[in-house]
């Protein structure tokens, strides 16, 4: 087939749904520690749909909490806005792209793979000391542009997704052999359409080439989180495949098999919960 | 009362198991993982007292170790033999065969 170019992938990217108004509000956040959080509950309020959602997860015993949050006010009071902020997120975008029926893509094995990365990604973030919260929704969101991908070009990526398992080759190669684009790149594409803080979106367009930024960005850590998603095959798909972990990455983190140790069973015990959670 | 190496992950343990000076080592009620029984043989542990006193055959207990390495080793097929590629392959390995799944 014809190889995508740079413009039919923006164009298609302009096509999507935009996200929910109020999200635009909770993105300019990140860059700002004065934002003020008590208008941006007020807006997010005004949407029923994604207020409902978020007061789900939330009340969710993924979070475990000792009693119900009835308004996004108390959910911020007792999850915090940082928690919030990326539960609106994640939440949004999977709205965006709604139900897929590109042959050869699995939605279940999809959010699955991702919210084993979100968690795989909390833990890390937890014992490397950053925020613990982005990172969660840096893994969740790592793998947009495959979402994005399904949604624009059906019939092309079901392509991609079969000669992957003709193959036994990573998806991103298979992508980058019949699309001649991936979905990293999709995915830091989508990150720059939707005005993405920085940190998000090295997570996403990086997470492939870590070493290619900064030691600061949450690349390091999603493309460890997504290696260990994969590694305990989290999507249950028999084509998974761990690829190779990066030294510079790996060095950075500073990970050994100690903390190796407290981390996957936090990625496996919260799996289900989190997944159906995200899902709903 | 079944012998420790016969114990397989996922069996409830129906006595605390207490060492010579009778602390409890590990409660009544817990549940056995593949980890925590080549602890207690490393400790002399040599009996232990389960709900379901059915040993696993230990030609089954190769079989499942087995059928784990095999399935990780899968997954990391095109991982390479970089440090952090290497580390992460242990790590799983040890962490599967500790749940005994």
């Amino acid at each position: 087939m014809n190889k995508l170019s740079h413009d039919e992938i923006v164009h298609g990217l302009r096509q999507l749904p935009a996200l929910p108004s109020v999200i635009g509000e909770v993105l300019s956040s990140f860059g700002n520690d004065e934002a003020d959080i008590g208008l941006i509950c007020k807006q997010v309020a005004r949407d029923q749909s994604l207020t409902a959602r978020l007061l789900r997860v939330a009340n969710s015993s993924f979070y475990g909490l000792q009693c119900r949050v009835a308004t996004i006010n108390e959910a911020v009071v007792v999850l915090g806005f940082r928690a919030v902020r990326s539960m609106l997120l994640t939440l949004s975008v999977s709205s965006v792209f709604g139900k897929q029926d590109c042959p050869g893509f699995e939605p279940r094995a999809y959010m699955r793979h991702c919210v084993g990365a979100g968690l795989a990604a909390r833990a890390i973030a937890e014992t490397t000391r950053r925020n613990p919260d982005l990172a969660f929704a840096g893994g969740v969101l790592h793998d947009m542009g495959q979402l994005a991908l399904a949604s624009m070009f059906r019939g092309a990526y079901a392509q991609a997704l079969a000669y992957r398992r003709e193959h036994d080759i990573p998806l991103v190669i298979a992508e980058r052999d019949i699309l001649g684009t991936d979905h990293v790149l999709v995915g830091g594409l989508l990150a720059d359409t939707w005005n993405f803080p920085t940190s998000l979106r090295s997570a996403i367009a990086g997470h492939h080439a870590p070493s290619a930024a900064t030691a600061d960005s949450l690349a390091d850590l999603v493309h460890v989180a997504d290696a260990i998603a994969h590694g305990l095959g989290l999507a249950g798909d028999d084509c998974d495949l761990v690829m190779p972990v990066d030294f510079t990455a790996w060095q950075r983190l500073g990970l050994d098999q100690d903390k190796l140790s407290r981390i996957l069973p936090r990625v496996v015990d919260g799996l289900d919960e989190a997944s159906q959670a995200f899902s709903a | 009362m079944i012998r420790t190496e016969a114990a397989f992950p996922g069996a409830c343990l129906s006595e605390a198991v207490v060492d010579d000076s009778g602390r409890v080592l590990v409660p009544e009620g817990a549940v056995l993982t593949e980890s925590l029984i080549q602890s207690l043989l490393r400790r002399g542990v040599s009996e232990l007292c389960v709900d379901r006193a059915e040993e696993e055959d230990p030609a089954e207990r190769e079989i499942r170790r087995a059928r784990i390495s095999r399935s990780v080793a899968g997954y990391f097929r095109q991982a390479g033999d970089g440090l952090g590629s290497m580390a992460l392959q242990e790590a799983i390995l040890t962490f599967r065969m500790g749940r005994g799944e």
